[in-house]
């Protein structure tokens, strides 16, 4: 008798976990930082059809041009620099809660940053950017070992 | 990864921490510090950060997803040295108000342009030297 045949379904199961294994899809925290880049080029987007343009002459220019850069941007080059620059260098990652630091601080500095200007409130822009800038120094902390250093530098 | 593509990720993340930095400073006292620092903070981060950033990328991975070697790591090489040179010298124009220095910067930034779309081009069709 013949051994049963696996469905369609449990087959993409199967190469999911094996492409798991060999290490190429995004670890959750890259996976959620390109999930939310999208979500802020469809937010920075909204001034296309508000403002007739990406970039308007109003004072709302920063805050769309931010969700551009600061949300989407930055959050592409975060979600591919930590997953693409391990593999390319072979050093690891600092993982555990550094990417989630760097996480939560971006996401309270692009909505800082926006809604202060937004509601006028420049202390809350300040924050926000000042926020946004310790992100990068997180990330970039996670990736100068991954470039420069050995894997017992990086782990 | 070529040390050369290292080099343009640390300085991408370099200047990403200085652009910001810069801006912060202008939204806290934006007489701190003199000159067109909008303009210079839109650079910093535009050609020194994300630009950067994707030279190191792209001069690692296009000639791998391409299936052909670098068409020439010479030009490589002078474009990291043609960005490195353009950028200080063109942010040094802004802040000091010198156009001059903001053209001389801006050609020298328009080189490393040049060199990295003509050498990915050309390693991207495949031509050999």
């Amino acid at each position: 008798m013949a051994a049963p045949q696996p469905t369609a379904a449990e087959e993409r199961l199967g190469a999911e976990a094996a492409m798991a294994r060999m290490g190429m899809t995004f670890s959750r925290d890259n996976r959620w930082f390109i999930v939310a880049a999208q979500v802020y080029l469809m937010l920075a987007g909204l001034g296309l059809p508000i403002n007739g343009s990406l970039l308007s002459d109003s004072a709302s220019r920063p805050a769309f041009l931010h969700l551009f850069t600061l949300g989407f941007l930055l959050m592409m080059i975060y979600g591919l620099g930590g997953h693409m620059l391990p593999r390319f260098t072979g050093n690891p990652i600092r993982e555990g809660a550094w990417p989630w630091l760097q996480m939560g601080l971006v996401h309270a500095g692009a909505a800082s940053f926006v809604a202060g200007y937004f509601a006028g409130w420049h202390g809350l822009t300040v924050m926000g950017a000042i926020l946004a800038w310790l992100s990068l120094a997180t990330f970039a902390a996670r990736v100068w070992p991954v470039l420069w250093g050995t894997p017992a530098d990086a782990g | 990864m070529h040390k050369r593509n290292r080099l343009f990720v640390s300085i991408a993340l370099v200047y990403g921490l200085l652009g910001g930095l810069i801006a912060i400073s202008r939204l806290i006292d934006p007489g701190l510090i003199p000159g067109n620092v909008p303009r210079a903070h839109g650079h910093i981060m535009l050609l020194g950060f994300i630009l950067m950033m994707v030279y190191g990328i792209a001069l690692h991975v296009l000639p791998r997803f391409g299936g052909f070697p670098l068409y020439s790591e010479r030009m490589a090489d002078w474009q990291l040295y043609l960005a490195n040179a353009g950028l200080p010298v063109m942010v040094a124009g802004w802040l000091a108000w010198r156009d001059p220095l903001v053209i001389v910067g801006g050609v020298l930034s328009y080189g490393a342009i040049v060199l990295f779309g003509l050498n990915m081009i050309l390693t991207v069709v495949g031509r050999k030297k």
